[in-house]
């Protein structure tokens, strides 16, 4: 069986098109001319030596126009640094897979791609380049946005239900207060009832105060102190927690502020704690701790709660856009959110999960004091 | 958290406590033309159930509150209210469970639901769908607007 068809197929091979190594050359390289990604190779300097037909569409440079020039003309004059971390890693034989950034066309229009590079060895097993691929990804990205802002929007619904909660029933109680202070007999009770009208009042403002800060917030980055972030995220909730019978475990340890959007900051412990809530409706513990982490230099969270659990089927998806187990009440995108929004300020985030335990569900985060991801984060293969 | 306790009330008995004028104090014993009606107000949030059962005490009712819907079933099987006016989402027992309960124990009751959350309609549904068809009003809510509205459920009380 297998062996005779493979002989008999390799045969019938030898009458085809790459019969020959000239052959195969000519269909290697209508392979390359035909494919839509950008397919480049340059040597160890990032002299540009071949460029397909898909990168002349892409970037707007003919074949001839570019070969012999270096790649650098390609990069953005921010992101020049890359080149060179780029290089360093190929020389040494690594591969860089699917590393998500910007480029820059001819006509001097940014796009964003995502690129795979691959060291070039020779025969005798040196490095003597590189070959590039690279894939636009402009559609995946505007998508990706529209995504964000409509769960920014869906968590924005849910702070409101949240909210609006904390809200109505101090409110109640305000103006039962006045009533009551204003039909009274005694002006020493009048005064006690404004009193407590006044205290309940403060509260509402508080929470209007920050939440409407939240929804102000245009994303530049602040220094932001994390505790105090997760403990107004918490006030907030207050009302859900308690109702669920979730106690809250903080311990936080001293760290300097992280520059960073306050917003987003308050829309990933938001979700997270969201998550837990669901996770718990029988009632538990939630437990946040923060930790100052001196190597690397930033801070690491973590959030746990005392649910049921992920399956461990589940675990790699939570992440994913649109993976839910909440039926119709999940959008499934909260946890994507976070990462995305984690990942622009440099960070990570990691879940751990234990379905026979007690120990639920854990959400890991770490962020870096330094600003904006460097070549560092680049994923190598 | 903010402190709800009011501790500033400088009353020196409990019906003072509860909102019941000096005057009505003093007349609780002799004969008055009717029987005011009662009612037990449920809300987890003690400054809100406090001042609901003081505004009520003041505008003729007989006013008792719970903090729990444990507590007011204990309560409603004692003093078995004219009217019950609950909280839904609550720890433990919420109000629509409790008023289930109240509504077989004590079918005379009026029982009016009131909530700030904006979850409840998917609770209510599901009760009707049970069969149990509840009145429910939004929080806040002005006093008088609740007085006119327990008035108008129940005017045979108040004649």
């Amino acid at each position: 069986m297998g062996t005779n068809d493979q002989t008999d197929l390799s045969l019938k091979y030898e009458a085809t098109a790459a019969a020959t190594p000239e052959r195969r050359q000519a269909l290697l390289a209508a392979i390359v001319d035909s494919t839509d990604d950008a397919i480049v190779s340059k040597d160890l300097n990032g002299v540009i030596l071949t460029w397909n037909d898909a990168a002349a569409q892409m970037f707007g440079y003919s074949a001839q126009e570019i070969i012999g020039r270096n790649v650098r003309c390609l990069i953005p004059e921010e992101l020049q640094h890359e080149e060179e971390t780029i290089l360093s890693k190929i020389r040494s034989g690594k591969r860089i897979s699917h590393y998500e950034t910007l480029r820059v066309r001819k006509n001097g229009e940014k796009f964003d791609v995502s690129i795979t590079i691959s060291p070039l060895i020779d025969s005798e097993g040196r490095i003597i380049g590189a070959s590039k691929i690279a894939r636009e990804i402009t559609e995946r990205k505007r998508i990706e946005k529209q995504l964000m802002d409509s769960e920014k929007l869906a968590a924005t619904g849910r702070m409101a239900a949240t909210v609006a909660h904390e809200i109505n029933n101090p409110l109640d109680a305000v103006l039962n207060l006045i009533y009551l202070a204003r039909t009274s007999g005694s002006l020493t009770e009048a005064r006690s009832h404004l009193s407590t009208a006044e205290t309940e009042l403060e509260r509402v403002a508080h929470i209007a105060r920050q939440t409407l800060g939240y929804y102000r917030d245009d994303g530049t980055p602040t220094p932001v102190v994390l505790q105090d972030v997760i403990q107004h995220v918490l006030t907030v909730y207050q009302g859900k927690l308690t109702s669920a019978d979730i106690a809250t475990d903080c311990r936080f340890d001293d760290h300097p502020a992280l520059l960073a959007s306050r917003g987003e900051m308050m829309q990933i412990f938001s979700n997270i704690v969201a998550n837990a809530i669901d996770a718990m409706p029988q009632g538990g513990v939630l437990r946040v701790q923060t930790r100052r982490s001196f190597s690397p230099d930033g801070i690491e969270i973590q959030l746990a709660d005392s649910g049921s659990g992920i399956r461990k089927d589940n675990l790699p998806k939570v992440f994913e856009p649109f993976f839910t187990t909440k039926g119709n009440m999940g959008t499934g995108i909260g946890l994507w959110v976070v990462k995305q929004l984690v990942e622009k300020r440099g960070g990570h985030v990691g879940v751990t999960s234990n379905t026979n335990s007690r120990s639920g569900t854990t959400v890991s985060i770490f962020f870096p004091f330094s600003g904006s991801a460097t070549a560092e984060h680049i994923a190598v293969n | 958290m903010f402190g709800i306790k009011p501790d500033l009330y400088l009353f020196s008995n409990e019906d003072a406590l509860k909102g019941i004028s000096a005057e009505e104090q003093e007349s609780s014993g002799t004969s008055r033309r009717q029987r005011k009606p009662t009612i037990l107000v449920v809300d987890d949030q003690q400054v809100i159930a406090d001042t609901t059962m003081m505004v009520l005490n003041r505008s003729g009712f007989r006013a008792e509150r719970a903090y729990s819907s444990d507590s007011a079933l204990e309560m409603a099987l004692k003093l078995k209210p004219d009217y019950l006016l609950t909280d839904i989402v609550m720890p433990g027992m919420n109000g629509i469970d409790l008023a289930i309960r109240v509504r077989d124990e004590l079918p005379a009751t009026v029982i009016v639901l009131i909530s700030g959350q904006t979850g409840v309609t998917d609770l209510l549904r599901d009760a009707k769908d049970h069969g149990h068809h509840f009145n429910l009003l939004a929080k806040p809510i002005h006093p008088e607007k609740l007085l006119e509205y327990l008035q108008r459920k129940a005017p045979h009380l108040w004649k």
